[in-house]
C-alpha cells in the first residue's frame, strides 16, 4: 500500500453580486512607480508628482506635472500606496498589496460591477477562502435568466471581504486562468442562481511523498482541473482514521505493517491469497473534520492471517490454487513447504496429499453423491492412483 | 433602515433582478405607471425608428474618381512622403510653360487624396497634358510634373477613391448626403440583380446578405465632393449599398433598455424622472462652503450668480441648471466648476451634442488658460476636430506624448531602474496600449460628443462586458456637464448620462433646439399610422385621401378637387375623409358632393357648383360634368382620364393643355404611400415645434392661426376620420408623444415640461418639468452679457428674450470697456442688397454673396491699419443660414485670401501679420462661437424658410462683439405679408435703430 485515494462530490452554488473585486493585471506603468517609490521611501524620501515627472530620474520624465499626480492619485486608490495627513497625494509608505506587486509584477486592479461567484458549498475541507472555486466576470448572457433567489449575503461570501484569493477566473471573452484576486465589497444582498454544479474533490495521499488534493469537473461555463492545498494530514494519520473508521484499528500490526484478518473477511480472496494485499470497503469514509467520502481507493492494504488456524486456511488456500496442473508427489512436498514458508511466524501443518483430495472430493460430494468432482481433485488424486 | 434616506438603503441593499429593483425604488408599489411604463413610448419609438433603417439601404452606382497622377518634381526626382502628405486638400495651380492661352483658361485643381506609398495623386478633374503644376509646401512652391496611370497601376492601388453616384440619376435629397455625414465606415456591394431582391428582406436579413455579397472599408470621404476612399476597387457592375447608419439610433435604444432594465443604484435621479412628480422624492443640494474661487475672481455683476451656481453643482446629489443667454459667462462657470470638481478629484465628462459644441467649450478653456492645469482629453476621430483642438485629442496626446517619453528616456545616460523597466515596456511592442492607458487612467477631464464619447476606450471595454451581460458596471465619471443642453434631446442625453452619476446641465433654450433626423420621425409617423388603421382599410388610399383633402381644404382658394373612384370602398373612405376636414374647418358638410347621393338630382344647381371636392365614379363625373365646380385645384383618381375635367384643371391653372397622363405615369408623379403623408405630417410637427417662441406682432387678426398654431391645425387637417382608424386608437395623441419622444431638449424638458406636446395622464418631471421647489434650488440664470455692444444686443432682448417671458439678457454695465474697436460704424447695421435666390437647387444668392465680400474687404483694410488691443489678429466671422450660399462665400473668399486650400477659417495677412482671421460658417454651426464682426447674408427672397424659427435668428443676432452686418433684402422683408410669418424678422427690417448700411466702407 504506498498511497491512499479518497473522493467525495462538492456541491457547488453560484452567487451573484455587486461589489467591487480587485483582479490582478499587468500594469507596468504601476509597477515602474511602485520601483520608483521603493527606491525613494528606501531612501528615507516621499515620493511626490515632481519625482514622478522629474526629467532626470522619473518615471514619466518631462510629462505634465498634472498626470505625476493623477498616476499617484491611482496608486492610492488601488491601495498600493498610502500618503500621510497634509500631504494626501504623495506616497510615504507601500501597503502590502503594493509590496506584494512589486514582487508579482502585477498590480490587483478594482473594479465595481456585478460578478458571479462559486462557492463549494458547506464543505469540511473547503472552507474559507478554499471555498471560492470560480469567480466570473459578469459575462455570459443568461438569457434572461433570473430566477435567483434574493438572499441577505450569506456568512462563507461575507467573510471572504478584503481576503486575497488564488481562483479561477472566468472572464468575459470566455476564458479562463488561474487568478490573484481580491474581493473588496459585497452588498449585503445576493442572488442565489438557481443553477448548481458538482465538482469531484479527490484526495492523493502517498506514503512517502506529498499528497495532493485535486479539483475537477464542470462549473457553469468552465471546466475545473485544479490543485489546492491540502490540510495537513499524513498518511498514517488518515490510515489509521480509515481503520478506525471500519473498527479495525486493533487489527493493524504496526510490526508487520499489515492488517490482520480472516480469510472471510479479505474482499478478494484469489488474489489476496496470492498476494497478501486486498482491498477495503471503500464508501462512505468519514473523517473527523475532513469530511465524509464517497468513494476512496483502498487497494493493496497487505493483510495476514489473524491466527494460526486462519495461517493454515490461507495457506491451504494458496496451495490449492498453485495447482494448475497434474501434481506428483515430489512437485505436491515442494508446493506444501512453500505455503507454510509463507507465514513463518504462524505454527500450523498442512494436509498431505492425498488428505487434501479426500477432503476436497468430500467437500464436493457433501450434497449431491454425482456431482462432478472439481479439476483439482483430479489433478492430485491423478497421479498418487497412476502410484 | 427605515431611519436611512431611501438612497443609501438603495445603495445598500441593491436587489439585482429589474423588477425587484424598480420596487425597491418605490415605483412599482407606489405609482400605476412604473419608470419602465413611461419609457416604453421611447422604446416603442426608437424601436420603430431601427426597424426601418435597416429596410431601406440607399444604393448608388460607383465610377473611378476622375483621375489619378504620378507625381515627380520638376526633374523628376520622387517627392518625399511627408511633403506629398500636406497636399491633401490643396490646390495646383498651373505653371507657365509653353502655352500661355492654355494656362490663362486653367484653374486650380483640387488634391482630393494622396497615396504617399505610391506617389499618386487624385484629382476632380483632368490636368492638362504637358503643362507643370505648383502647389505650397511648407510654404514654398514646388513645382510638379504629373504622368496618368496605366489601367493595370489603378488596379495595383489599395486605397481607391471613387465617387457615388445616384441610382436614378435623380435630384433631390442626396441619399449619400447622411451616410457620409455620419461617419459611416463600411460599404457593401452586391450585383445589380440582387438589388431588389434585397430590398424585399427585412433587419438582420438584410444584414446578413449584405455582408454576404462583399465588403469594403471605407477609409476616407468627403461629403463634399460626393467621394469615398475605398480598401480596394469594387468589381465592375456592383451597386455600392450604403449600410444603413443605425449607429446612432441604437446607442440611444440602448441606453434607454438600460434605464429601464437594469439601473444603477447611481442612476436613481434619473428613474425618478418618470416618477409622479408629488411621489418621487428629490434629495435637495446640500450648502456647500463657497470654495477657493479660481477663475470668478472679481466681483462684478452676474459674477455672484455664476459663483451660486457652481456652489449647486458641487453639492447637488442629481441635477443642476445654467441658463443664459448669449455671452453671459456660462463657458467661464463651466471653467470655474471644473476647476471646482477637479480639486474635490472628481472624475468630470463633458459633452454636447456637436462637435462644435465641444471644442468650443475647449476653445474657450484653452483662452482662458484653463487647460495649463488639467489634464484634458478629448475623445473623437481627429477629422471631426477642430485643429487648434486637435492636440488635446487621445489619438494626439497618445502619439506625442508616447514619442516623447521614448526619446527622453533614451536619451538619459543613466536610467534608474524604474525608467528601464517602463523603456523595456514601451519598446517591447505594448507602446500604444501603455500611453492610451496612463492618458487615459490620469485623464481628469474628458470631452466628446454626446455619441462620440462611446469611443472611449475605457467605456466601449466596459460597455462590450455589460452587453452581453446586461451588467451593471459602475459609472466611470463623478459629473457630467453637458453644454449647449438646448440641442441635446433626452435619448441622446441618456447616453453619456448612464456614465456619470451627477449631471449639470447648461444652455439657453433660446438658442437651436435639438438637431431633429426627419427620417426617423418619419418613420415612426408611418408605423403608428399604419398601426392606427382598420385592417381593412389601404393605407396608402386613405394617406392619399388625407393629404389631398387637406390640401384641399386648407387652401380653399386654389380650387376644388374632384375625385373619381373605383369602387365602393375607395368612394367611402374619401367620403369620409372630406367630411372630418370640412368638420374640423367647420365648413358645411354641402362642401362634399358625393355624386352618388339620389337627392343631388334635385339639390339646386348653385350648390353643387360651390362644392369643395366632389366625389364620383367615372360614370357619375361625366353624367355631372357641367355642374362640376369649374375652377379646380385638382383630379384624383379616375378623374384624371376624363378630358374635359382636365382640360378644365388647365384652364383653372393658366397652364398650357396637357396631354392626359396614363395610369401608371400619374401614379409615378403623385407617389401616394404613407410615406409622403408622413412626410408631411413629421415637418409640420417639427415647425410646430420650432416655432414654440414665436410671438405674434399683431392683434388685428388675431383669429387667424399663425406660427406654431397654424402648423398644428394644418396637423389636425391632415388626420386620417376618426371612423378610418381602429377603435381606441388615438392617432393624434400617438404622433404628438413621437414629437414629444424626439424633439424637446433635456434643458426644456426638465424645466418647463413638455408642454407642447404634453400625453399621457402621468404628470412626471419629463412631462412637466422638475417640481418648482426642487428646481429653484438647483437652477440659475445668468442675466448678464459681456458680448455684445448694447446696440447689438438691444434687438434680440426686446423681440426675442422679453417677448418671450424671458427678461435674462442685459448688458453688463461695463460691457462696452475698453474694447478698442475704433471703426466708425459699430453696432447693428443692415446692408440691403436686391438680389434674388435661386429658384431651384441650393440655395444661393449672388448678389449678396457680393455684398457680404464688399462689406468684409473693407472690414479687413480696417483691421490692416488697426490692431487689437490684445496683439491678437481681429476675429471676423461670415455666416449664413444656407450650405449653397456657404459653398460661394467660400469659393470667394478663397480667391479673395488666396488661400486655396483652406475650408471654414481664412487668415488676412498684411505686412507679414496676420490682420485677421475669417471664419465661415453657417449659423447653426456657429452657436456657442463669437466674433469682433460679423457678416450675415438672409439670401432668402422666396419667402423666408426657417428664418422665421426666433431661436436660430437668435443665434444669428447674437455672435458679434462689435459690429453687425446684415446683408438681405430689407425692404422684402419689410413687406406686410410677413408679418404674421417672421414677425421677428419683420420687426428687424422695419427696426428704425437698425441703420441702413448704405454709407458703410467709406469711413476709414
Amino acid at each position: 500500500m504506498n498511497e491512499l485515494v479518497l473522493e467525495r462530490t462538492v456541491t457547488v452554488v453560484a452567487y451573484d453580486f455587486v461589489g467591487r473585486v480587485a483582479v490582478t493585471e499587468k500594469r507596468p506603468e504601476l509597477y515602474a512607480l511602485l520601483m520608483q517609490a521603493k527606491a525613494y521611501l528606501d531612501d528615507g524620501r516621499q515620493l511626490t508628482a515632481r519625482d514622478v515627472c522629474d526629467p532626470d530620474k522619473g518615471l514619466l520624465a518631462g510629462w505634465p506635472l498634472v498626470i505625476g499626480e493623477r498616476l499617484l492619485a491611482l496608486a492610492h486608490e488601488f491601495k498600493l500606496a498610502e500618503g500621510e495627513k497634509g500631504r494626501p497625494r504623495n506616497i510615504v509608505r507601500l501597503t502590502g498589496d503594493g509590496e506584494s506587486a512589486l514582487q508579482q509584477q502585477e498590480v490587483l486592479v478594482p473594479r465595481s460591477g456585478q460578478w458571479r461567484i462559486w462557492l463549494a458549498e458547506q464543505d469540511d475541507i473547503l472552507q474559507g477562502e478554499r471555498s471560492v472555486l470560480v469567480v466570473e466576470e459578469p459575462t455570459p448572457d443568461r438569457g434572461g435568466q433570473f430566477g435567483g433567489k434574493v438572499m441577505p449575503t450569506p456568512k462563507e461570501l461575507k467573510l471572504l471581504e478584503e481576503k486575497k484569493l488564488e481562483v479561477l477566473y472566468g472572464t468575459h471573452r470566455g476564458t479562463t486562468a488561474m487568478r490573484t484576486l481580491r474581493i473588496d465589497k459585497v452588498d449585503p444582498t445576493v442572488e442565489k442562481m438557481p443553477t448548481s454544479a458538482r465538482a469531484t474533490l479527490r484526495w492523493t495521499l502517498p506514503r512517502d511523498a506529498r499528497p495532493e488534493l485535486h479539483l475537477s469537473g464542470k462549473v457553469g461555463a468552465w471546466t475545473l482541473d485544479r490543485l489546492i492545498e491540502p490540510p495537513p494530514c499524513s498518511f498514517e494519520t488518515v490510515w489509521r482514521e480509515i481503520l478506525k473508521a471500519h473498527g479495525r484499528l486493533d487489527r493493524w500490526n504496526d510490526e508487520l505493517g499489515r492488517l490482520l484478518c480472516t480469510l472471510h473477511e479479505v474482499e478478494d480472496r484469489p488474489l489476496a491469497l496470492e498476494t497478501l494485499a486486498t482491498r477495503l470497503p471503500s464508501t462512505q469514509i468519514r473523517l473527523p473534520e475532513l469530511g465524509k467520502f464517497d468513494v476512496g481507493e483502498l487497494h493493496d492494504v497487505p493483510v495476514y492471517p489473524l491466527d494460526d488456524a486462519e495461517a493454515r486456511r490461507w495457506a491451504e488456500g494458496w496451495l490449492i490454487q498453485q495447482v494448475q496442473d497434474h501434481v506428483w508427489p515430489d512437485q505436491f512436498a515442494r508446493l506444501r513447504e512453500k505455503a507454510i514458508n509463507r507465514f513463518p511466524d504462524r505454527r500450523f501443518g498442512l494436509s498431505e496429499q492425498g488428505e487434501l483430495a479426500a477432503t476436497l472430493r468430500a467437500q464436493a460430494t457433501r450434497n449431491a453423491k454425482d456431482t462432478a468432482l472439481p479439476s483439482v481433485y483430479w489433478r492430485l488424486q491423478t497421479c498418487l492412483d497412476l502410484g | 433602515m427605515r431611519d436611512l434616506p431611501l438612497y443609501n438603503a438603495l445603495i445598500t441593499h441593491w436587489p439585482r433582478r429589474p423588477e425587484d429593483r424598480h420596487k425597491a425604488l418605490g415605483f412599482a408599489n407606489a405609482v400605476k405607471y412604473t419608470a419602465r411604463e413611461q419609457l416604453r413610448p421611447f422604446r416603442a419609438y426608437y424601436g420603430t425608428v431601427l426597424q426601418a433603417l435597416q429596410k431601406r439601404p440607399p444604393a448608388m452606382r460607383w465610377r473611378r474618381l476622375g483621375v489619378a497622377v504620378r507625381v515627380t518634381t520638376r526633374n523628376g526626382e520622387p517627392l518625399a512622403p511627408e511633403d506629398l502628405n500636406t497636399c491633401r486638400g490643396k490646390h495646383l495651380t498651373p505653371t507657365r510653360r509653353d502655352n500661355r492661352q492654355r494656362y490663362r483658361g486653367a484653374e486650380p485643381i483640387e488634391i482630393l487624396e494622396v497615396d504617399s506609398d505610391t506617389s499618386t495623386l487624385f484629382l476632380t478633374s483632368q490636368h492638362l497634358r504637358g503643362m507643370l503644376y505648383k502647389v505650397a509646401i511648407r510654404g514654398r512652391n514646388e513645382v510638379l510634373r504629373l504622368t496618368e496611370l496605366g489601367e493595370r497601376e489603378w488596379e495595383e492601388l489599395r486605397q481607391v477613391p471613387i465617387e457615388l453616384v445616384d441610382i436614378d440619376e435623380a435630384p433631390g435629397d442626396d441619399p449619400a448626403l447622411p451616410f457620409f455625414e455620419r461617419g459611416a465606415r463600411d460599404i457593401y456591394l452586391v450585383p445589380e440583380q440582387a438589388f431588389q431582391l434585397l430590398l424585399e428582406r427585412p433587419g438582420r436579413e438584410l444584414e446578413r446578405t449584405l455582408k454576404r455579397y462583399g465588403r469594403r472599408q471605407i477609409l476616407r470621404g468627403s461629403a463634399r465632393n460626393r467621394y469615398i476612399v475605398v480598401d480596394g476597387l469594387p468589381q465592375p457592375n456592383t451597386l455600392v449599398v450604403l449600410r444603413p447608419q443605425t449607429y446612432v439610433v441604437r446607442q440611444q435604444e440602448d441606453a434607454i433598455s438600460r434605464l429601464s432594465d437594469i439601473p444603477h443604484p447611481a442612476h436613481r435621479p434619473l428613474l425618478q424622472l418618470f416618477a409622479e412628480r408629488d411621489k418621487a422624492r428629490w434629495q435637495p443640494p446640500a450648502v456647500a462652503p463657497a470654495p477657493q474661487w479660481r477663475v470668478l475672481t472679481q466681483d462684478g455683476p452676474g459674477v455672484q450668480t455664476q459663483r451660486e451656481f457652481v456652489q449647486i453643482a458641487l453639492a447637488t446629489n442629481d441635477f443642476a441648471f445654467l441658463e443664459g443667454p448669449p455671452g453671459s459667462g456660462k463657458t467661464t462657470t463651466i471653467h470655474e466648476l471644473i476647476l471646482q470638481l477637479l480639486e474635490q478629484d472628481k472624475k468630470v465628462l463633458l459633452c454636447a451634442s456637436t462637435h462644435v459644441a465641444v471644442d468650443n467649450v475647449i476653445e474657450r478653456l484653452v483662452a482662458q488658460g484653463g487647460t495649463n492645469d488639467i489634464h484634458l482629453v478629448r475623445v473623437g476621430a481627429e477629422d471631426n476636430v477642430k485643429r487648434n483642438i486637435r492636440p488635446f485629442t487621445l489619438e494626439h496626446i497618445m502619439q506625442t506624448r508616447g514619442r516623447q517619453l521614448r526619446k527622453r528616456l533614451h536619451s538619459l545616460e543613466h536610467r534608474q531602474p524604474w525608467q528601464e523597466q517602463l523603456l523595456r515596456e514601451l519598446a517591447g511592442g505594448g507602446e500604444q496600449h501603455l500611453v492610451e492607458r496612463l492618458v487615459l487612467d490620469t485623464a481628469q477631464l474628458v470631452c466628446g460628443t454626446t455619441i462620440g464619447i462611446l469611443q472611449h476606450p475605457a467605456v466601449k471595454e466596459q460597455r462590450r462586458r455589460g452587453r452581453r451581460a446586461r451588467n451593471i458596471d459602475e459609472p466611470p465619471f463623478d459629473v457630467l456637464i453637458l453644454d449647449e443642453a438646448s440641442k441635446t434631446p433626452f435619448p441622446e442625453f441618456l447616453v453619456p448620462a448612464l456614465l456619470a452619476r451627477r449631471w449639470i446641465i447648461i444652455g439657453d433654450p433660446r438658442q437651436l433646439s435639438p438637431y431633429v433626423e426627419m427620417s426617423w420621425i418619419e418613420a415612426a409617423i408611418t408605423k403608428t399610422f399604419t398601426d392606427a388603421l382598420h385592417n381593412d382599410v389601404d393605407a396608402a388610399l386613405v394617406a392619399r385621401a388625407a393629404l389631398r383633402c387637406a390640401e384641399c381644404f386648407a387652401r380653399p382658394r386654389d380650387g376644388a378637387l374632384v375625385v373619381g373612384v373605383e369602387s365602393e370602398e375607395e368612394r367611402k373612405v374619401w367620403l369620409e375623409q372630406a367630411y372630418a376636414c370640412a368638420e374640423r374647418c367647420n365648413w358645411p358638410r354641402a362642401t362634399v358632393w358625393d355624386l352618388s347621393e339620389r337627392d343631388n338630382e334635385s339639390g339646386p344647381r348653385h350648390h353643387r357648383a360651390c362644392a369643395q371636392i366632389a366625389i364620383g365614379s367615372t360614370a357619375e363625373l361625366r353624367h355631372f360634368l357641367d355642374s362640376l365646380p369649374l375652377d379646380l385645384a385638382g383630379l384624383e383618381g379616375s378623374a384624371t382620364s376624363i378630358d374635359a375635367l382636365t382640360r378644365r384643371l388647365d384652364a383653372h391653372k393658366r397652364r398650357p393643355p396637357q396631354t392626359p397622363p396614363t395610369h401608371s405615369a400619374t401614379h409615378k408623379t403623385k407617389p401616394t404611400t404613407v410615406e409622403a403623408w408622413a412626410h408631411e405630417v413629421a415637418w409640420r410637427l417639427v415647425r410646430a415645434y420650432e416655432l414654440r417662441y414665436h410671438v405674434p406682432l399683431d392683434t388685428e387678426d388675431s383669429g387667424r392661426p399663425c406660427g406654431p398654431e397654424l402648423y398644428k391645425k394644418q396637423l389636425d387637417l391632415l388626420l386620417p376620420s376618426s371612423s378610418l382608424l381602429r377603435p381606441g386608437g388615438d392617432l393624434a395623441a400617438n404622433i404628438a408623444r413621437i414629437g414629444s419622444v424626439a424633439l424637446p431638449s433635456i434643458l426644456e424638458r426638465l424645466q418647463r415640461g413638455d408642454s407642447h406636446n404634453r400625453s399621457g395622464d402621468v404628470e412626471t418631471a419629463m412631462s412637466a418639468g422638475l417640481p418648482e421647489e426642487q428646481l429653484r434650488t438647483r437652477h440659475r440664470i445668468l442675466r448678464y452679457q459681456r458680448r455684445m455692444d448694447p446696440m447689438i444686443s438691444r434687438f434680440p432682448r426686446e423681440h426675442i428674450y422679453r417677448a418671450t417671458g424671458a427678461d435674462t439678457l442685459e448688458d453688463a454695465p461695463n460691457v462696452l470697456g475698453d474694447r478698442g474697436w475704433t471703426y466708425l460704424e459699430k453696432g447693428l447695421l443692415w446692408e440691403s442688397v436686391i438680389g434674388g435666390e435661386t429658384r431651384t437647387g441650393p440655395k444661393i444668392n449672388k448678389e449678396e454673396v457680393n455684398a457680404s465680400l464688399r462689406t468684409l474687404e473693407r472690414l479687413l483694410d480696417y483691421s490692416a491699419s488697426c490692431q487689437r488691443p490684445d496683439g491678437e489678429p481681429w476675429e471676423f466671422a461670415v455666416l449664413t443660414f444656407y450650405t449653397g450660399q456657404e459653398r460661394e462665400l467660400r469659393e470667394r473668399l478663397r480667391q479673395l485670401t488666396g488661400q486655396w486650400g483652406r475650408y471654414r477659417t481664412f487668415e488676412w495677412r498684411r505686412g507679414g501679420r496676420v490682420c485677421a482671421r475669417i471664419e465661415l460658417c453657417t449659423v447653426d454651426r456657429f452657436q456657442g462661437h463669437e466674433a469682433d464682426a460679423v457678416v450675415l447674408s438672409l439670401v432668402r427672397t422666396r419667402g423666408v424658410g426657417f428664418l422665421d424659427s426666433p431661436n436660430r435668428l437668435n443665434v444669428a443676432l447674437t455672435r458679434a462683439r462689435h459690429l453687425l452686418v446684415i446683408v438681405g433684402n430689407r425692404p422684402y422683408f419689410r413687406d406686410r405679408r410677413h408679418r404674421r410669418r417672421a414677425p421677428i424678422l419683420w420687426a428687424l427690417a422695419n427696426d428704425e435703430e437698425v441703420h441702413s448700411a448704405l454709407t458703410f466702407g467709406d469711413q476709414t
